[in-house]
């Protein structure tokens, strides 16, 4: 972690200086995190893959801004903040993506099979990613993003904090509050649920 | 208390932050040792653990494409996608749009508040002049026409009369006597119909008090209409009786106020009337000296038809002011409507302001 951290401070000097090939290859390292933290919490494909570009678009026009410490916290949190952006645009004028509409937008949430999954094993698993995706759309916004940040790409709460721009004890307790809200969620699929997860 | 209310957010917090090892270590002694106490405390943790490691199931993401940037993207003018100009002018004009919704509402409550203020003091003559407001006031009430007027004029003076009467009724008190039957009426009251019971059977309606003056009149001057002239209104004229008070008492008692387009011509009017009732005063000596002549008679059915007909040519009471269907013509409802107006106008100036004020604020943040 502490050299990935050095060298992130290096690429981003060489970006500072123009080098675009060296910011690059930050967007390498973090765009499956950020990608991830887009789709978690808008719930579709092309919200995410816009969120990434522009994420990344603004990481490279803002990189005099970044006075150091957690790049990986400063990106997320450009993606978080244009995610509520997005989340706010969406509530005033919901929109529907035909991509989100085909068979095949439910695909991103199946496992990779693996050759001791029977078909109905792989189908309830799909189910279940389903249904827990669901629930974590249903939180409220900064409760989604502080469960995403925790349990999906476990961060710490410090990480939390200075991603989200609040203290720790507004991250414990927005987390708490989601992980409450998904159980009481989860416990509606029941049925879904393995037997070492029951609720 | 049951295991249930021992729970509490902050205890959820606690389970929460144990669950991802971020307690101090006084936290987590307290904690732990709670939960060996406390069953369903335990309980509580264990579901949540479960469901945290439900999310962990979550496949990891992986981008569907490489987000690199190219030279054409870093080298085109910032775009700011989910923060288009438009939306800060229309903003701007939101907050132009509060003012004047503002003052519109204060222009409107500030008018009525005026037209309030002018109504109120105009009072009861809006459309006359303080001079001919007061000549009304001062003026006798309206009278029919001229010709009753001369009419009136023919009767004797009531209280008079009626002394004269009950005098009369007194030296005859076996006849029948129209006059004591005929109860004088009282000067200030205003009683729009009398019945007249005593005219042998004839119940008509007598609409003013000067009729039955005028009924009191001709039964105390009977002896001087001549026979044969029914219609004797001018056969008394030298009985001119009617005194200047009872006539305006007369008159205040039956018509209402002057009409305000027609009071100059009414007060005017008014004024020959008082005019003339001051000429009868002046006879009055000369009327004493027609009464003591005058007879009791029993004519009181050819009266009575006299009176009849008197009824029916004094015309109704003139209508009702024209100050007064003014008034009515500014009805309340257009003050209490444009104060509503004004008010709700206010009301959505403001909220616009803080709605547009809030929305500029975030964005600017």
């Amino acid at each position: 972690m502490a050299n990935q951290e050095q060298n992130d401070e290096i690429l981003i000097e060489q970006s500072r200086q123009g080098q675009l090939d060296a910011f690059n290859q930050l967007v390498l390292r973090y765009q499956n995190l950020v990608y991830s933290v887009s789709y978690r919490t808008m719930g579709d494909t092309q919200s995410a893959s816009d969120i990434t570009q522009d994420t990344f678009l603004k990481a490279y026009q803002k990189l005099d801004t970044f006075r150091g410490g957690n790049f990986k916290a400063w990106l997320t949190r450009i993606a978080s903040n244009l995610c509520y952006d997005e989340l706010r645009k969406v509530k005033r004028h919901p929109e529907t993506y035909l991509e989100d509409m085909t068979p095949e937008d439910s695909n991103d949430e199946a496992p990779i099979p693996s050759s001791a999954d029977t078909p109905e094993e792989v189908a309830q698993q799909s189910d279940l990613q389903n249904a827990i995706q669901h629930c974590i759309e249903n939180l409220q916004d900064d409760q989604r993003m502080v469960l995403i940040l925790s349990d999906v790409q476990e961060m710490s709460y410090q990480e939390i904090a200075e991603t989200t721009n609040v203290q720790i004890g507004t991250v414990k307790s927005r987390l708490s509050r989601a992980r409450l809200s998904v159980r009481n969620c989860l416990q509606g699929y029941s049925e879904l649920l393995p037997d070492q997860y029951r609720l | 208390m049951s295991a249930e209310q021992n729970i509490n957010p902050q205890d959820y917090e606690l389970l929460s932050a144990y669950i991802d090892g971020e307690l101090t270590n006084d936290e987590r002694v307290s904690l732990e040792q709670r939960l060996a106490q406390d069953s369903f405390l335990q309980h509580e943790l264990n579901s949540l653990r479960a469901t945290v490691s439900l999310i962990h199931t979550l496949q990891p993401m992986t981008a569907p494409r490489n987000f690199t940037l190219t030279e054409a993207m870093v080298k085109t003018p910032k775009i700011i996608p989910f923060k288009p100009r438009r939306r800060m002018r229309t903003e701007y004009l939101s907050l132009v749009a509060s003012v004047m919704l503002m003052l519109f509402g204060v222009m409107f409550m500030v008018t009525e508040m005026n037209d309030m203020q002018s109504f109120s003091t105009g009072s009861s003559a809006p459309f006359q002049s303080d001079s001919e407001t007061e000549k009304i006031a001062n003026a006798p009430t309206l009278l029919p026409t001229e010709a009753d007027l001369q009419a009136e004029r023919t009767f004797k003076e009531p209280e008079t009369l009626g002394a004269t009467a009950n005098e009369e009724a007194e030296e005859n008190p076996a006849e029948d006597n129209t006059v004591l039957n005929m109860q004088a009426p009282a000067m200030d009251e205003g009683n729009a119909d009398l019945r007249q019971e005593n005219f042998d059977g004839d119940t008509a309606d007598i609409p003013a008090d000067g009729m039955l003056y005028s009924m009191e009149a001709s039964s105390a001057v009977e002896s001087t209409i001549v026979e044969g002239d029914v219609e004797g209104y001018a056969v008394a004229s030298e009985t001119q009786l009617l005194d200047t008070t009872l006539a305006e008492e007369t008159f205040a008692q039956d018509a209402p106020q002057p009409m305000a387009s027609g009071g100059i011509a009414d007060s005017e009017a008014m004024n020959d009337t008082a005019i003339t009732g001051n000429e009868i005063s002046d006879n009055n000596g000369e009327r004493d000296d027609a009464l003591d002549e005058v007879a009791s008679d029993d004519s009181s059915e050819e009266i009575g038809r006299i009176m009849s007909q008197a009824t029916e040519e004094i015309p109704p009471p003139p209508l009702a002011p024209q100050d007064s269907l003014d008034r009515e013509q500014v009805t309340p409802t257009e003050s209490v409507t444009n104060t509503q107006i004004g008010i709700g106008l206010l009301i959505i100036g403001v909220l616009l302001l803080i709605a547009s004020a809030t929305v500029l604020r975030r964005n600017r943040s």
